[in-house]
C-alpha cells in the first residue's frame, strides 16, 4: 500500500549521481526524497542512462553496458562491448546503441569466455553495435566511417530511428543506408545515393499529409541536407521512407551549415539555415519551415540579419523560441550580446481559405543584449526556461507564453500569445537543466564534471519558486526517470479534469499528512538526540565530579552561565503567558 | 541579530584569535609577525608584541592573565609579560611552531612542530616556571615524534580534562590521544579525509571539535574518540568552536584563494556558519570576510565570538537578546518540564 502510494499521486523517480554513489529516490517536493535504492558506489563508471520511455536504466562499466528494471532496479541483461562510451536507444526501447573506440575481436576457439561472447568473426574491427534491449543480442554491428575514425566531436547518435522503430538508417559517403529493423537489412537491399549529404533527420512522429485519409496509417518521414557542390545548389529535401519517395525539395545558397529541428507531432520541420555573404566575411540565418499536414507542403522562409545559435520548438505546439546574435569573430564573451525571440504564427483570417493554409509566423516579442544561452520548454509547452548557462551568474528565467492578464503594448497583437517573465532565479555554478515528465518542475544542477562550483541541484516549480535544494559536494548528474505513455483514454482524462478539484483535495490531504508524517519524525528524532545528549552529558559531570576535576575556576564559571540560563528562560515565559 | 566591529590592525592575514579566560582581552596573531591585545567589549588595541621573526601561528594566555605565549614560524615559542608586553623567555627549536596551549593548571604548555626542514613533526610539553618566569627550562619535559611519513604530522593539539590527556590532530584527517604524562599512545581513530585544521574543547575539556579540510566539522568525546555529531559544510573549514550557554557550534572556513574564480566574496563562502551542536542543523550564516575565514572564537561567557580572515580583518561579533532566546521546540518542552519539576520540588 505505502509503496504504491507515491505512484498513485503522481510522482516521479529521479537517478543522482554523486562522487562514485548512485541512487535512485522518489521525487517528494519540498521533502526528503525517499530512496527507492540506497545510495550505491560504483554502480556506473561513467554515467547512468534511462531509456527514452523509462523502462530500463543502463549503467555502464568498464566490459559494456547493463540494464536494469522493474520495482527495485533489478539486473536485466548485460551487454559486452569493452570500453564503450556512449549509448542511444530508439525511441520505442526496442533498441540500443552502443559506440566504443576499442574495436571488436574476435576470441580464439579456446578461449573460456566463448559462450558468453557475443559477437562473431563478421564484427571484427567494428566499434557500432546495435542490440534488442529484450533479449540482450547484437542485431547488427558496424565499422566506424572513415571519416569519423579520427574525429574528436563524435557526432551522436550516428544512427536515427523512425518513429515506429521500423526503420533505422545513417549516413555514409555520398548515401544514405536505411535498415528494416526486422532484420536490419538494407531496405531493397541498397544504399540510397545521395551526393554530399551530409545529415539527416527522421520525423520523431508519423505524418498525415493533406492527401492522406484519417484511416491510412501514419507515415515515416526524413529530411537531410546536401551542400552546395558541382555549380549546383545546397538542397533540404523530405523523403519519405519506405518508398524513398522526395515530396518537396527546397533550393539554398551561399550555405555554411544546415540544422533540421522536427516539431514533436511532424507537424513542422524548421530547418536553420546558417548563411554567407559571398564576400564570406558575415554570418546569418534564414529559418525555413515546412509545414507536413498540408497540401503541396508549403515552406515559409524567414530572413534574418543575425546568426542563430538556439532553437526550440514549444513541444505539441507551433511556437518556437531562437537565441541569435550579430554575427562577430571578435566577439568579447563578457558583452550582453545575444537576442531571445518569442515565435508564434498570425491567427488565419477565418473567411480566406488561404489564410488557414499558409502561416506566417512572426517574433511578436524580441528581448536583445540578453546573456541567455540556453533553451528549454516544458515537456506540456506554454512555459519556457531560458537560461544563462555559465559558471558564475548563471540565472534562470522562467517565461509563461500565455500569460492570463493583460497583454503588453510591445507584442503584436495579431498572435494570441502573451509572454510574461515570471520569475527570474540565481543559480550559480548551473551546468544543466531537466524538466520532469510532467512539465511540472525542473531540475537544475552544477554538476562536478563541468566545474567545482556549488555542485549541488535545485528544484523548481514551472513558476521558478524554489522547492527544494541540496548542496552536494561531487554532485555530477541528475535524471529524471521518463513516464510511460498515459494509459487513460482521452474520455477519461476528460473526466479526471472536469472533477479535478475533488482529485486535489484528496491529493493535498495526502501531501499534507506526509508532511506532517515528516515533521512528526523529525520532532521525534531531535527528541532522542537531545535526551540521549543530556544523559550523555549528566553521565560526563558525574564522572568528572567523581575524580575530582572540577576545577574551582571552571565550577564557579559554569554555575555563572548556568543562572543567564534560566534568567533568559523565565523571560521568555513570561512572554507566552 | 549583531553589530559587528571591524578591527584592522593586521598587515597580514590572520592566524588565531582568543580570549583570555576573563573574556575582557581578545588576543589575535597574524602572519605580519606581530600579535595583537585588544580590549574585546569595544574592539580597542591595547598594545602588540614585538619580536618574533615570522609568522606568529598560535598564541594562549594563562588563567590570570599574567603570561601570553606565542608559537611561530621563526622556529621559536616565546613568553610574554602581560602586564608590559615584554618578552620574558625564548625556547628555541628546529622547525616551525604550529601551535601552542596552556594546561589547566598553567604550569606547561603543549606545543606542535612542524614536519619541516628534515625534522620530524612533534608534539611537546614545555615546563612554565611562575614563580621565576625567567628561569625557565629549556628542555621539552616530552617530547612525542611523528615516525610515519609526513601526511601522519600533527596539526594541531590541545590538553583534556585534568591535563590527563593530549589530544592530538593529524595532517591526514586521523586524531590520536596521548597520555599526557607518558606520551604513550592510547587511541587514535580516524575522523577526517583532509587535514585537521583546529580542535577547540568544550568548556569542562570531556569534549571537542575538529574542524578539516574536507568541508566538516565533528564532535568527539574524549574518554573514546567517538564521534557524535558531523557539521556538513560547502568549504574547506579552517576553525571550529564550541559556544557556552547555547547548545551551538561556530565554523569559519572558505574556499582556498587558489580555488575561488572570482573576487566576489559570496562564491568563497567566507562566512562564520552556526550549526545546533545537537541536532547538527546549519541555524545561520555570518558574512563580512573577503576571505577565508582563519579561526573563531567563543567568548567564556558566550557573550561574543571573533573570526580571523585571511583578509587581514578581525570580526568582533556581540550577540543579541534573539541569540539566547532562540530554542528549538523540543529544547523548549526539555525546559520546561525541568523548571516544572523544580517548582515541585521546591513546593
Amino acid at each position: 500500500m505505502l509503496k504504491s502510494m507515491p505512484l498513485k499521486a503522481g510522482r516521479d523517480q529521479f537517478v543522482l549521481h554523486f562522487n562514485d554513489d548512485v541512487g535512485v529516490y522518489w521525487y517528494k517536493k519540498n521533502l526528503q526524497p525517499d530512496e527507492v535504492i540506497a545510495p550505491r558506489q560504483n554502480w556506473t563508471s561513467l554515467f547512468m542512462k534511462f531509456s527514452p520511455k523509462g523502462t530500463y536504466l543502463c549503467s555502464i562499466f568498464p566490459g559494456g553496458v547493463q540494464s536494469w528494471g522493474a520495482e527495485n532496479f533489478e539486473r536485466i541483461n548485460r551487454f559486452i562491448h569493452p570500453g564503450v562510451r556512449l549509448v542511444d536507444f530508439s525511441p520505442n526501447e526496442k533498441f540500443m546503441v552502443t559506440l566504443s573506440p576499442e574495436p571488436i575481436s574476435a576470441l580464439p576457439d579456446d578461449h573460456p569466455g566463448k559462450s558468453q561472447y557475443p559477437f562473431g568473426p563478421e564484427s571484427e574491427g567494428h566499434k557500432l553495435v546495435i542490440w534488442d534491449l529484450q533479449t540482450g543480442l547484437p542485431a547488427r554491428t558496424f565499422a566506424l566511417p572513415p571519416n569519423l575514425e579520427k574525429t574528436k566531436t563524435m557526432p551522436w547518435p550516428l544512427i536515427k530511428w523512425s518513429f515506429d522503430d521500423k526503420y533505422c538508417a545513417r549516413v555514409g559517403p555520398d548515401a544514405l543506408a536505411i535498415y528494416e529493423t526486422s532484420d536490419f537489412s538494407l531496405l531493397e537491399k541498397k544504399l540510397v545515393k545521395i551526393e554530399g549529404i551530409v545529415d539527416f533527420e527522421f520525423a520523431p512522429a508519423g505524418v498525415r499529409f493533406a492527401t492522406n485519409k484519417k484511416s491510412d496509417p501514419l507515415e515515416a518521414v526524413l529530411a537531410y541536407w546536401t551542400p552546395e557542390q558541382n555549380n549546383q545548389t545546397a538542397k533540404v529535401s523530405v523523403m519519405q521512407v519506405p518508398s524513398k519517395k522526395v515530396l518537396r525539395t527546397v533550393n539554398l545558397n551561399q550555405v555554411s551549415d544546415v540544422k533540421m529541428f522536427w516539431q514533436q507531432d511532424a507537424k513542422y520541420l524548421c530547418c536553420k539555415v546558417d548563411r554567407h555573404t559571398k564576400s564570406k566575411k558575415t554570418m546569418f540565418t534564414n529559418l525555413e519551415i515546412f509545414q507536413l499536414f498540408e497540401r503541396d507542403i508549403p515552406v515559409e522562409k524567414i530572413e534574418l540579419s543575425e546568426i542563430v545559435l538556439s532553437f526550440q520548438w514549444e513541444p505539441k505546439g507551433h511556437r518556437f523560441v531562437t537565441i541569435s546574435k550579430t554575427y562577430n569573430p571578435n566577439d568579447n564573451p563578457a558583452m550582453a550580446n545575444n537576442t531571445v525571440s518569442f515565435y508564434d504564427f498570425e491567427e488565419a483570417k477565418v473567411n480566406s481559405k488561404l489564410a488557414s493554409v499558409l502561416k506566417k509566423w512572426v517574433a511578436f516579442k524580441v528581448m536583445k543584449e540578453k546573456y541567455s544561452n540556453d533553451l528549454l520548454f516544458s515537456p506540456k509547452g506554454r512555459f519556457i526556461v531560458v537560461s544563462t548557462i555559465k559558471p558564475i551568474g548563471s540565472v534562470l528565467e522562467f517565461y509563461d507564453l500565455d500569460f492570463d492578464g493583460e497583454k503588453p503594448k510591445d507584442q503584436s497583437s495579431k498572435v494570441s500569445s502573451n509572454l510574461k517573465l515570471i520569475r527570474s532565479q540565481e543559480q550559480n555554478g548551473l551546468s544543466a537543466l531537466k524538466w520532469d515528465p510532467s512539465g511540472r518542475f525542473i531540475a537544475a544542477w552544477s554538476s562536478a564534471w563541468k566545474h567545482k562550483i556549488e555542485n549541488g541541484y535545485k528544484i523548481y516549480d514551472q513558476v521558478g519558486q524554489l522547492v527544494r535544494e541540496e548542496l552536494v559536494d561531487g554532485f555530477k548528474d541528475f535524471n529524471w526517470r521518463p513516464r510511460p505513455a498515459s494509459l487513460l483514454s482521452a474520455s477519461d482524462r476528460k473526466k479526471v479534469r472536469k472533477n479535478l478539484k475533488e482529485y486535489s483535495v484528496q491529493f493535498d490531504e495526502i501531501d499534507t499528512m506526509e508532511e506532517d508524517a515528516e515533521q512528526r519524525e523529525i520532532i521525534l528524532k531531535r527528541k532522542s538526540l537531545l535526551s540521549e545528549w543530556t544523559s550523555w552529558r549528566e553521565s560526563v559531570i558525574a564522572k568528572l565530579e567523581k575524580l575530582g576535576y572540577t576545577e574551582h575556576q571552571t565550577k564557579r564559571k559554569a554555575e555563572v552561565i548556568e543562572e543567564i540560563k534560566e534568567e533568559v528562560l523565565e523571560e521568555s515565559e513570561e512572554v507566552v503567558e | 541579530m549583531m553589530r559587528p566591529i571591524m578591527m584592522k590592525g593586521h598587515e597580514r592575514p590572520l592566524t588565531q584569535v582568543k580570549y583570555n579566560k576573563e573574556g575582557d582581552l581578545l588576543l589575535t596573531v597574524s602572519k605580519d609577525k606581530e600579535a595583537s591585545i585588544w580590549y574585546s567589549s569595544n574592539g580597542e588595541r591595547l598594545g602588540t608584541l614585538e619580536g618574533h621573526a615570522g609568522t606568529i601561528w598560535s598564541i594562549d594566555v594563562d588563567k590570570d592573565t599574567h603570561y601570553f605565549v606565542t608559537a611561530s614560524a621563526d622556529f621559536t615559542v616565546k613568553l610574554w609579560l602581560a602586564e608590559t608586553g615584554e618578552c620574558l623567555h625564548t625556547w628555541y627549536f628546529d622547525s616551525p611552531v604550529k601551535r601552542v596551549e596552556f594546561n589547566h593548571i598553567c604550569d606547561k604548555v603543549v606545543i606542535v612542530t612542524d614536519q619541516a626542514m628534515g625534522q620530524k613533526a612533534s608534539v611537546r610539553v614545555l615546563n612554565v616556571n611562575q614563580k621565576d618566569a625567567k628561569a625557565q627550562d629549556d628542555q621539552a619535559v616530552l617530547t612525542i615524534t611523528n615516525e610515519e611519513d609526513s601526511k601522519n604530522k600533527y596539526s594541531v593539539a590541545g590538553w583534556s580534562y585534568g591535563d590527563l590527556y593530549l589530544i592530538v590532530g593529524h595532517a591526514n584527517g586521523k586524531v590520536s590521544k596521548f597520555d599526557a604524562k607518558t606520551g604513550e599512545l592510547l587511541q587514535t581513530v580516524d575522523v577526517h579525509e583532509g587535514l585537521i585544521t583546529d580542535i577547540q574543547f568544550s568548556e569542562d575539556r570531556s569534549y571537542f571539535v575538529t574542524s578539516s579540510k574536507d568541508k566538516t566539522a565533528k564532535l568527539l568525546d574524549v574518554d573514546n574518540l567517538h564521534i557524535f555529531k558531523k557539521y556538513g559544510a560547502d568549504a574547506p573549514m579552517n576553525s571550529a568552536c564550541i559556544t557556552p550557554v547555547k547548545e551551538f557550534v561556530i565554523l569559519g572556513g572558505g574556499q582556498d584563494a587558489r580555488d575561488v574564480t572570482t573576487t566576489s566574496s559570496s562564491e568563497g563562502k567566507f562566512e562564520a556558519r552556526f550549526y545546533h551542536k545537537i541536532f547538527e542543523d546549519e541555524i545561520g550564516r555570518v558574512k563580512g570576510h573577503f576571505g577565508p575565514l582563519n579561526y573563531v572564537a567563543i567568548h567564556p561567557n558566550g557573550t561574543s565570538y571573533a573570526s580571523g580572515g585571511e583578509d587581514g580583518y578581525i570580526r568582533l561579533h556581540h550577540f543579541h537578546k534573539s541569540y539566547f532566546d532562540f530554542l528549538y521546540d523540543v529544547e523548549k518542552t526539555a525546559q520546561s518540564q525541568v523548571n516544572n519539576l523544580q517548582k515541585e520540588i521546591e513546593a
